[in-house]
């Protein structure tokens, strides 16, 4: 008993260990998303990367960030769905909130609202790649996170 | 043969005298029979004026009746250059050995320019010049308070960074060690012990009385002896000796009856009480108003003056009329009422409260004048001593009051601040509020020095990161590393007031992304050296900040980017809007402030052609201090305060320049707090020309 036990425990402990890892994965995910879009950025400002070439990088790279939260988010909000008794798809529900913290695209301290908007001034077909960045505060909800919400009702 | 010359350095506010007098006492020291040497260490040199000859980096002799004297004016950048050019290999090969950088990187950052460079290299070149003579004395005409200030801290930076370079090579020391293999001092270290050798050399001979003599020129003014007994503090603080005061155009008594003469005095008397309150047991030598004397034929009379034995008891030496019962420190009122100051004020029909309206009625002209579309940063400056502040102040006000919704901050940027004295009220290195609720003026005096610590402090992580990464080996002995990232992070940059100032002006002006802090700034700067040198900065410190963008890029597998990239490329950015701002005619301007007077003359002269090479737009000169007595003595100033008003006029229609000429009243005391400060804007005149 004491055997099937340890191995209960042990395989419960090592699910939740992968869970955990798999999480930070994402957050590690992130944070590369974000050091490649400030890298990016300096590029730029150094001169080393062309406006087009940077602005079609930026929206890829801002596309891969939406993606990373986006299942994040996911995960989140499709983890413990039966204690989510708020969550009602409103935006500010655990599963917005989620997506909604890091909603101001802050880049390790550089606004890429505000890059976009400066862009907008010189270039505001460069801009245009970065609607949700540029006008919208708060990304629009996945469609992950949209089920998870569904799911916590 | 002596060890060396001795040094006699002249250092006080602008404009207070001190190259006059510098050139003074060495003609009359050469005069003597000495060799003597005299050098101009302000960016913006007057000496030539004062010698009345063209003057350059090399010692150039002049005729004298006695003696041998040569004359100079300090080139900051090819001194600094040669400087760099004698140590550079070994400089190289220490950044080679003890960090990450390579010869690309360690090259780029060898060529950049520095800010700063003239108080850098002001001393180290100084002596070298110096020492390619036999001189047996070398007069040292320095720059304003602050940057002499700092120019006397350089040998203490020279030896940190000769620390830093040392702990750099140290690692290198010990690795050679560790591999069994007996460590020889090479080039590298000489270079190393060198650099700690001159620095230690210019310290001690700051501090050694016998080598080196400091005299400080003030003139009787309020905010002149506040910043003497500040300056001299500092100077004591150092160990350096101040050994005598010379009180520079103190005002004799009027031959009859002259109402501003004698207010005049009045001041004069109160500023002289409250310097030997505030200094007591120095010296002070007072030298009697006259105009500036030029060439060495004119200078020598005050050359001989300023030699002269001082008796021991310093109050006997005030000249009979003036020194004699000095009243207390309470300073007369104003005592004159300006022509225009009781003029009708047109009543609009308007929701404001009626004395917010009569204050805006009043303050348009010459706020007009300043003022244009779009106008953001509105720059004063000029030589040291001629009322820039007072001036920035009292335009400060005319247009906060003239758009009450319009936020405006008065900044100074001059290390040797003196905004609160000009204000009346504590002002310090937090914004405080100078007006009412009417309008919204806001001000402060920016301390360089918190700042630098604030922003170290700030990323200090990221920055010890950052070090860490780009120094080599960090396993092998962390001792080593930690001790040059210390040495490093501390190793304040030279030029950190311009720095700071322009940092700080983006701020203000930029916001990150929502509503910018203030819509207009008005910036009262260090005199003029130092602020063209600041109007300079955004392009030197834009290359600083790509160069170190390009190595934290290259090296981004090693370091994270971070705070410190991020904030790095803030900063780029804003450093180009305000590249862009100060290239505006409309959004930046510069208001040039002068006397009426030679040598402030000459320097408007220089500082308006610099000024159309780095294309900023000039609205207006004021001349300040216009002499508007009665008696005859009052009549011969103004005659000849008329005469270089002639000659301004000339030089703006030769150049088909468009400024207005401002033409502010001498006021005695000095207007000091926002409603003698208004009261004095109203009585300038040209303002509505």
């Amino acid at each position: 008993m004491l055997l099937v036990d340890r191995l209960l425990y042990g395989g419960l402990k090592w699910v939740l260990e992968q869970v955990v890892a798999a999480v930070d994965a994402e957050l590690d995910d992130e944070q590369a998303v974000k050091e490649e879009l400030l890298a990016l950025q300096m590029r730029a400002e150094l001169g080393q990367v062309v406006e087009e070439e940077r602005a079609a990088l930026e929206a890829a790279l801002v596309a891969r960030l939406r993606e990373v939260r986006a299942r994040r988010a996911a995960r989140a909000g499709g983890g413990p769905a039966d204690g989510a008794n708020g969550a009602d798809g409103h935006p500010e529900g655990p599963a917005g909130g989620a997506v909604g913290a890091g909603a101001g695209w802050r880049v390790a301290g550089v606004e890429v609202t505000a890059d976009a908007g400066a862009a907008a001034t010189a270039d505001a077909g460069a801009a245009a790649d970065l609607p949700e960045a540029r006008g919208r505060p708060r990304p629009r909800r996945t469609r992950a996170a949209r089920r998870a919400g569904r799911a916590a009702r | 043969m002596k060890a060396g010359p001795r040094f006699l350095f002249f250092a006080g506010k602008g404009g207070v005298g001190k190259t006059t007098c510098a050139a003074a006492a060495a003609v009359a020291l050469a005069e003597r029979g000495a060799r003597v040497l005299v050098v101009s260490t302000d960016p913006a040199h007057s000496l030539g004026d004062a010698l009345g000859a063209k003057l350059g980096a090399a010692p150039r002799r002049l005729t004298v009746r006695r003696g041998a004297l040569y004359a100079a004016e300090l080139a900051a950048d090819p001194a600094l250059r040669r400087w760099l050019r004698a140590r550079r290999p070994a400089f190289r090969a220490v950044a080679e050995r003890g960090t990450y950088l390579d010869d690309e990187d360690i090259d780029r950052l060898l060529d950049l320019s520095l800010p700063g460079v003239d108080e850098l290299v002001g001393l180290v070149e100084l002596r070298r010049l110096a020492e390619g003579g036999t001189y047996d004395e070398v007069v040292v005409d320095t720059a304003p308070t602050g940057h002499t200030l700092r120019l006397l801290r350089m040998p203490e930076v020279l030896r940190r960074l000769a620390g830093v370079l040392d702990d750099m090579h140290a690692k290198h020391r010990y690795l050679f060690e560790s591999l069994g293999r007996g460590y020889r001092p090479d080039f590298a270290d000489e270079a190393i012990a060198a650099v700690d050798e001159e620095g230690r050399g210019l310290h001690e001979l700051l501090r050694d009385p016998g080598r080196c003599a400091f005299r400080w020129v003030l003139l009787p003014e309020p905010l002149s002896v506040a910043e003497t007994a500040d300056g001299v503090g500092a100077l004591a603080e150092m160990g350096a000796a101040v050994e005598e005061l010379v009180v520079n155009r103190v005002t004799l008594p009027p031959d009859g009856s002259c109402v501003p003469c004698a207010a005049r005095v009045r001041a004069e008397r109160a500023a002289l009480a409250d310097l030997r309150g505030a200094l007591p047991g120095r010296p002070v030598r007072l030298l009697p108003e006259a105009e500036a004397p030029v060439g060495v034929v004119g200078l020598r009379a005050l050359g001989r003056r300023l030699l002269g034995r001082l008796s021991a008891a310093p109050a006997a030496r005030v000249p009979a009329s003036a020194g004699r019962a000095v009243h207390g420190g309470s300073a007369a009122p104003a005592a004159r009422a300006p022509a225009s100051a009781g003029r009708a004020v047109r009543v609009r029909r308007n929701a404001q409260p009626r004395a917010a309206r009569a204050r805006r009625a009043e303050a348009a002209p010459l706020a007009s004048q300043l003022a244009s579309r779009g106008l953001r940063l509105l720059v004063f400056g000029g030589k040291g001593g001629v009322g820039k502040t007072t001036c920035a102040v009292a335009a400060a006000l005319a247009l906060a009051d003239m758009r009450p919704r319009r936020r405006v901050l008065l900044l100074s940027a001059d290390p040797a601040h003196s905004l609160g004295d000009a204000l009346d009220m504590a002002v310090g290195d937090q914004v405080v509020r100078v007006t009412d609720g009417s309008s919204r003026l806001w001000a402060r005096e920016l301390d360089a020095d918190r700042a630098f610590r604030v922003r170290r402090d700030h990323y200090r992580t990221a920055v010890d990161d950052l070090f860490g990464s780009l120094l080599r080996g960090a396993r092998v002995d962390a001792v080593y590393d930690r001790a040059v990232l210390h040495d490093l992070i501390d190793l304040a940059p030279p030029g950190l007031d311009e720095l700071f100032a322009l940092l700080t002006l983006g701020e203000a002006l930029f916001a990150g992304a929502g509503r910018a802090p203030f819509d207009l700034v008005v910036l009262d700067t260090a005199p003029t050296g130092h602020t063209l040198r600041l109007l300079e900065l955004p392009a030197t410190a834009l290359e600083w900040v790509h160069a170190l963008l390009a190595i934290l890029l290259k090296y981004r597998e090693a370091v994270a980017l971070g705070d410190l990239a991020a904030d790095l490329l803030q900063t780029a950015r804003g450093l180009k809007r305000l590249q862009a701002l100060l290239r505006d005619p409309g959004g930046a301007r510069f208001v040039v402030v002068t006397r009426a007077a030679t040598l402030p003359r000459r320097e408007t002269e220089r500082l308006l052609v610099a000024l159309g090479r780095l294309r900023m737009a000039v609205p207006a000169v004021v001349v300040d201090a216009l002499t508007a007595g009665t008696c005859r003595r009052c009549r011969r100033a103004a005659a000849a305060e008329a005469r270089e008003l002639a000659a301004l006029r000339g030089l703006r229609s030769r150049k088909r320049a468009r400024w207005a000429m401002l033409l502010a009243p001498a006021s005695f005391p000095p207007p000091r707090g926002v409603d003698a400060l208004r009261r004095w804007s109203r009585t300038w005149e040209g303002a509505s020309a």
